[in-house]
């Protein structure tokens, strides 16, 4: 009997040096590209290809206080969207559209960016300590790269994906994404090769997501959607408090 | 059917296997990651220099009408409306800017807005020969100036709408500033955001003299975010309408929106009332959100006849409540039809309105829309009384068409 505690408690002890372990592991990957300590703000080039559609380009500026769980996004290019922009003020986000009238949309962090195939929570800064747990790890090569690969489960309702699976790198970047539905589906992967640093750090040179779900079959082959983005023009200098209200959207809109 | 079920689980396994060759395929040879450029910074003014745009926008609705009074009485009604609406929008440099959006209409008494299932504009008159359009009107006009950081400032006819219901929206203390004039100032303290909004709105506030400064309401709101929770205070004054205060509460619980909001009135002969609404929406589904769903509860003290330029004594407090549940679904996206459905329901009197509604956005600039529509309640009751249908019909089909056609012009920056 004794013997039996004494297995149990190992186990126990053993499965909770590993949530902690991998708790750590997650909040360095949040620490490399959240911007707790600054304001952070960076020009966005987005690039969606939608097979037999052809190609949408999209500019965007982004601001950010992450320690204030705030954004903005400001569309500068097409010209027809400039002065559109989302505000994300806590668990509120807010789209201010022109068309057919100037008015303020509730919309979600879940849902897709400018009909791309980014999400709204893919520019906030990363809470993956706090919105996922570890549930198996293995070790993969991804090209050049040595990866350990984490697959992670929600811990709440309030996340984007309910499952995803991350590759990351000895520095703790993650390299490559994979976002699944509750069921197990494959919903998107991402893809971020090579990352710039900045202030200690470290920011996707370029991120390439494939959807997996939405495409088209071109000559008997699907074709996925893909959004690819760059962000540039990082800076993080501060901002004025003022940007993160609604009026600075109905101010720059047009 | 089986052989459906095997292509679709083919199909979304086969995009999945493709999806990943795809992204391995990006590590073949990645670029070494290297310091960031920093030179440039993105602007904070997209419109920083002169520039001047002008649109212009038609919108053509057509409705067909066609159902049951209480009494059996069969009523059909073709409606029809017809905006042309156009404006300037010019900026002098990213402190000023002057924006002017205005419009003619058919019928003449047409509403700016124009929904699917209260249409109220009057039907045809078949008896006129020539059509007969509105003199100009003005939708907004309003002229925005930037304090540096510090503020923003709108001077004119503009729009705004505070309060968290979507369906029951007592907390809206500046109601009906799109049918006057305003003066609005937005400004950060610190984490806390605050707007001052003084309007002139005569007809609003029930003011024949218009022109003394207590014809003036006036309306304050601040809003302070957690990364948790929201809460926000406002409060409106007129001398002739009394005082309104209300604060709200917003928060996420299980994945759903939740907010609770109440709001206290004092009218000038000391009337006192207290209105309470609470609500969430939730959406459900990964990429398709198989149900999207808008809830609502409100404790009313408006009455019947509540209305915001008097406090009603017709408090009935616990014995006035409501409820009303909103949904739609993208399940038919792929067909570009949206269902929706609403119900509002006053547990008071036992009346309400049920309506069931089918929007198809597949033609470029043009919305096909149906709606089921029924009113339920004794001939006394709230929602027979105050029918949105002004033929009182209370079984109804409509039909609708709507051609949208907006376009811009710019002469870029100058």
């Amino acid at each position: 009997m004794r013997f039996i505690f004494l297995v149990c408690g190992i186990l126990l002890a053993g499965s909770a040096f590993a949530d902690t372990d991998y708790k750590k592991l997650l909040q360095k990957i949040d620490s490399q590209v959240s911007f707790l300590d600054s304001d952070f703000s960076a020009e966005i080039v987005m690039r969606t290809t939608k097979p037999g559609e052809g190609v949408s380009e999209r500019t965007v500026g982004l601001f950010r206080r992450d320690r204030e769980e705030k954004y903005v996004m400001l569309l500068l290019k097409p010209d027809n969207d400039k002065g559109k922009g989302y505000l994300k003020i806590g668990n509120n986000l807010w789209l201010y559209e022109t068309v057919p009238t100037r008015h303020f949309t509730v919309t979600s962090a879940k849902d897709r960016f400018q009909n791309s195939n980014a999400r709204n929570s893919d520019f906030t800064r990363s809470t993956l300590a706090e919105d996922y747990s570890v549930v198996s790890e293995s070790k993969e090569k991804l090209g050049p790269f040595d990866t350990t690969v984490l697959n992670l489960e929600a811990i709440h309702d309030d996340v984007t994906f309910a499952k995803t699976k991350l590759w990351i790198t000895s520095d703790n970047l993650v390299r490559k994404k994979e976002d699944y539905s509750l069921s197990g589906q494959l919903l998107r992967t991402s893809a971020m090769p090579s990352y710039q640093e900045f202030k200690g750090r470290f920011i996707p040179k370029k991120v390439t997501i494939i959807d997996a779900l939405m495409g088209k079959t071109l000559n008997g082959v699907f074709k996925n959607e893909v959004t690819e983005y760059t962000m540039g023009k990082l800076s993080t200098d501060p901002l004025p408090s003022l940007i993160f209200t609604q009026t600075y959207l109905e101010k720059n809109s047009q | 059917m089986r052989l459906f079920v095997v292509a679709l689980v083919w199909a979304l396994g086969a995009a999945s296997v493709w999806a990943q060759d795809s992204a391995d395929s990006l590590f073949t040879n990645p670029e070494p990651d290297s310091q960031a450029d920093t030179t440039q910074k993105v602007t904070l003014d997209p419109f920083n220099g002169r520039s001047i745009n002008f649109f212009e926008t038609l919108d053509v609705q057509g409705y067909y009408i066609s159902g049951y009074r209480q009494d059996g009485t069969l009523v059909s009604t073709p409606v029809d409306a017809l905006n042309f609406g156009f404006g300037t929008d010019m900026r002098l440099d990213r402190t000023a800017r002057a924006y002017a959006s205005l419009y003619i209409s058919y019928p003449t008494q047409n509403s700016t807005n124009t929904y699917l299932y209260n249409p109220y504009q009057p039907s045809i008159n078949l008896t006129n020969s020539t059509l007969s359009f509105s003199e100009i009107l003005v939708k907004e006009l309003f002229l925005d100036y930037s304090l540096g950081d510090a503020a923003i400032f709108r001077l004119g006819r503009q729009t705004l709408s505070w309060g968290q219901g979507k369906i029951f929206n007592p907390g809206n203390l500046v109601q009906g500033i799109e049918n006057g004039i305003a003066a609005k100032m937005a400004a950060a303290l610190g984490p806390v955001n605050m707007t001052l909004v003084t309007i002139k709105n005569d007809s609003q506030y029930n003011i024949n003299n218009g022109v003394s400064l207590d014809s003036l309401g006036d309306a304050l709101l601040l809003e302070y975010s957690a990364s948790q929770f929201s809460l926000g205070a406002s409060g409106f004054y007129n001398s002739h309408v009394g005082g309104k205060a209300d604060g709200y509460f917003k928060t996420s619980v299980l994945g759903a929106d939740v907010f609770a909001e109440v709001l206290w009135e004092h009218g000038t002969a000391a009337q006192m009332s207290t209105t309470g609404v609470a609500g969430f929406f939730r959406d459900f589904g990964d990429d398709t959100k198989w149900l999207k769903m808008q809830a609502e509860w409100l404790v009313s003290g408006e009455g019947s006849t509540g209305s915001f330029a008097a406090v009603s004594d017709q408090n009935l407090g616990f014995s006035d409540q409501s409820v009303g549940v909103a949904a739609s679904t993208e399940l038919l996206n792929f067909m570009s039809v949206k269902p929706q459905v609403a119900w509002l329901h006053s547990l008071g009197d036992g009346s309400g309105q049920v309506i069931f509604g089918l929007v198809s956005t597949a033609l470029p600039h043009i919305d096909l829309s149906l709606a089921l529509t029924t009113v339920y309640g004794t001939p006394t009751s709230r929602y027979i009384l105050h029918n949105p249908d002004t033929e009182n019909r209370v079984w109804s089909l409509t039909l609708k068409a709507s051609f949208n056609f907006d376009i811009k012009s710019s002469d870029g920056k100058s």
